[in-house]
């Protein structure tokens, strides 16, 4: 695949997770949650985690956002992913997207979607845009907030 | 004014900058009077009888004439501050405490700077006082009419801004200031933007403090003033206690000072100060009315040319003519990825609340993206902007 046809998936990957993003719905009570935001930017995250603690399972991800394209995006692609996973798969999930997007090595075949990222090590000051949804699922799985 | 352009070293860089509302890009001569200042004197003011001393001491005074003669006061009326945060500050915690209590109210406007906006929340919560807020137009200017509506006899204080950052329109300040003292209450003006839109004259606006800040006037960053009336300042005791600011100091009791020097404890930005003196000639040289029509000029044609060629932009302060600064957001794309997409070609721009969050709630957007024009920008700067935004396809090109 040439460099434009993979920049023309990319885009069209994150465009649509834009535009339709994914596990949009209701949450209840059994879900935790946490609420971030990016000051300077006023990128806004309340994620909602439901997490079978006796099985270790993620069973469910939902959440509010408002903000660019990459936060937006990001928060979608990796409620895909996250959602079915045990903690450890989630460890180097959060571990290989951190550091795909500081230019460390990364497996992508962990990243589903969120592959579509990976130009974010290019444009360091949208790292925080990307990473917000990682930080509040690994807030909310830290047990410190309802 | 392209002539002018040799004078800024970082204009040599290859960047567009349109972010001069923020900080203003520093002439190499400030630059240089700080390294003059680190090079040839390197000491400490108003301490010793070293020569030295005495020099820098006297270069140190010299800024503080130069700044009275620029905004029309007297000399012993100027302090110098971090900046204008910490101006205001200085005046809600000692001025403030001073004359507010329980039932007194204080009023600011919806669109005013978190700098002008917190200190007085935060007084009014210790105190138990009330806050209120004027509403402002739908260009951010806060008209008499409205000021006039809000006022009571319980009003003390009012603290605005000579111009919004976020929308850029001229409070007209003399209007203002008149019905402030009609109802007994002090005036407190923003000036971090409106000392450069505007050649001031404080005693004749009749404001009882003025801040401004150094690095918006092509000055040094961590450089501020504070104007304050004299029989005002007399009575404000200080908020930082330390070496210099004093008169004598026993182990019963200390007595401070006067005024402006009771309000400088510790060691001052001496080579900021003195970089400030430098920056005022460099403005007086120019013209300040010569640099704001020519920066209204250009704004004007790059608002026109933006409505004109940009499909789905939202300017927010179109209606507004004398201003250095555009604020607009492109239909559904976030005003982020506008930015970063303006940097991956170089060209800065601020995006995002602009420090005033409460006006951001009341305009219904999270963000917007402002352009803000200096005398050193250029017509073809402003079509270069233009070009890149009428290329813009899904704004994340920075990305690829």
């Amino acid at each position: 695949m040439s460099y434009f046809d993979e920049e023309q998936i990319h885009r069209e990957i994150i465009m649509d997770h834009v535009k339709n993003p994914r596990n949009i719905k209701k949450s209840n009570d059994d879900y935790k949650s946490t609420y971030l935001k990016n000051p300077s930017c006023g990128d806004e995250l309340t994620l909602y985690v439901l997490y079978d603690e006796e099985n270790d399972i993620v069973k469910d991800i939902t959440y509010k956002v408002s903000g660019c394209s990459i936060c937006c995006s990001s928060v979608s692609m990796m409620s895909e992913l996250l959602i079915g996973k045990n903690k450890n798969q989630i460890k180097a999930i959060i571990d290989n997207f951190n550091n795909m997007v500081t230019g460390s090595d990364y497996n992508q075949e962990l990243l589903g979607d969120a592959i579509s990222l990976k130009g974010i090590v290019i444009v360091p000051p949208r790292i925080k845009c990307a990473t917000l949804g990682y930080k509040a699922f690994v807030e909310v799985m830290s047990d410190k907030c309802e | 004014m392209n002539k002018y352009r040799k004078d800024f070293p970082m204009l040599d860089k290859d960047y567009i900058y349109f972010n001069n509302a923020s900080t203003s890009l520093t002439p190499t001569v400030v630059i240089d009077s700080m390294v003059d200042y680190y090079t040839n004197f390197g000491v400490n003011i108003n301490r010793g009888v070293d020569s030295l001393g005495y020099k820098v001491t006297e270069k140190y005074e010299l800024v503080r004439s130069k700044v009275a003669a620029f905004i029309g006061c007297a000399k012993g009326e100027v302090i110098f501050t971090r900046g204008t945060t910490d101006s205001l500050n200085l005046v809600a915690q000692s001025f403030g405490n001073l004359v507010i209590n329980d039932c007194d109210e204080i009023v600011v406007s919806v669109v005013e700077h978190h700098a002008n906006f917190i200190p007085w929340q935060e007084l009014c919560n210790k105190v138990g006082a009330s806050l209120v807020v004027v509403p402002v137009s739908d260009d951010g200017i806060v008209k008499p009419d409205d000021l006039l509506k809000v006022m009571n006899n319980k009003t003390r204080i009012v603290a605005l801004n000579h111009v919004s950052n976020v929308m850029g329109g001229i409070n007209n300040i003399r209007e203002l200031a008149k019905i402030v003292h009609q109802f007994n209450a002090y005036f407190v003006v923003d000036g971090a933007q409106g000392i450069v839109q505007e050649k001031i004259n404080v005693h004749d606006l009749d404001v009882d403090f003025y801040a401004f800040s150094g690095h918006k006037m092509y000055g040094p960053m961590g450089v501020g003033v504070l104007f304050g009336k004299q029989e005002l300042l007399k009575k404000m005791p200080p908020i930082v206690f330390g070496g210099e600011m004093i008169d004598t100091v026993s182990i019963e009791k200390t007595t401070y000072k006067e005024a402006p020097y009771k309000f400088e404890a510790g060691t001052m930005m001496i080579p900021e100060v003195l970089g400030l003196g430098v920056a005022i000639d460099y403005i007086n040289n120019i013209g300040i009315e010569k640099i704001n029509n020519y920066v209204t000029e250009l704004r004007s044609y790059l608002v026109s040319k933006l409505l004109e060629e940009i499909n789905d932009i939202e300017i927010y302060n179109k209606n507004i003519v004398d201003s250095n600064l555009v604020t607009f957001n492109i239909k559904n794309i976030h005003a982020h990825d506008v930015a970063s997409l303006l940097d991956k070609e170089k060209i800065i721009v601020r995006a995002g609340h602009h420090c005033a969050e409460p006006y951001m709630t009341a305009l219904n957007v999270v963000a917007t993206v402002r352009v803000s024009l200096a005398f050193y920008n250029t017509f073809e700067e402003c079509d270069k902007l233009v070009e890149v935004l009428k290329k813009a396809g899904d704004y994340i090109d920075v990305l690829f």
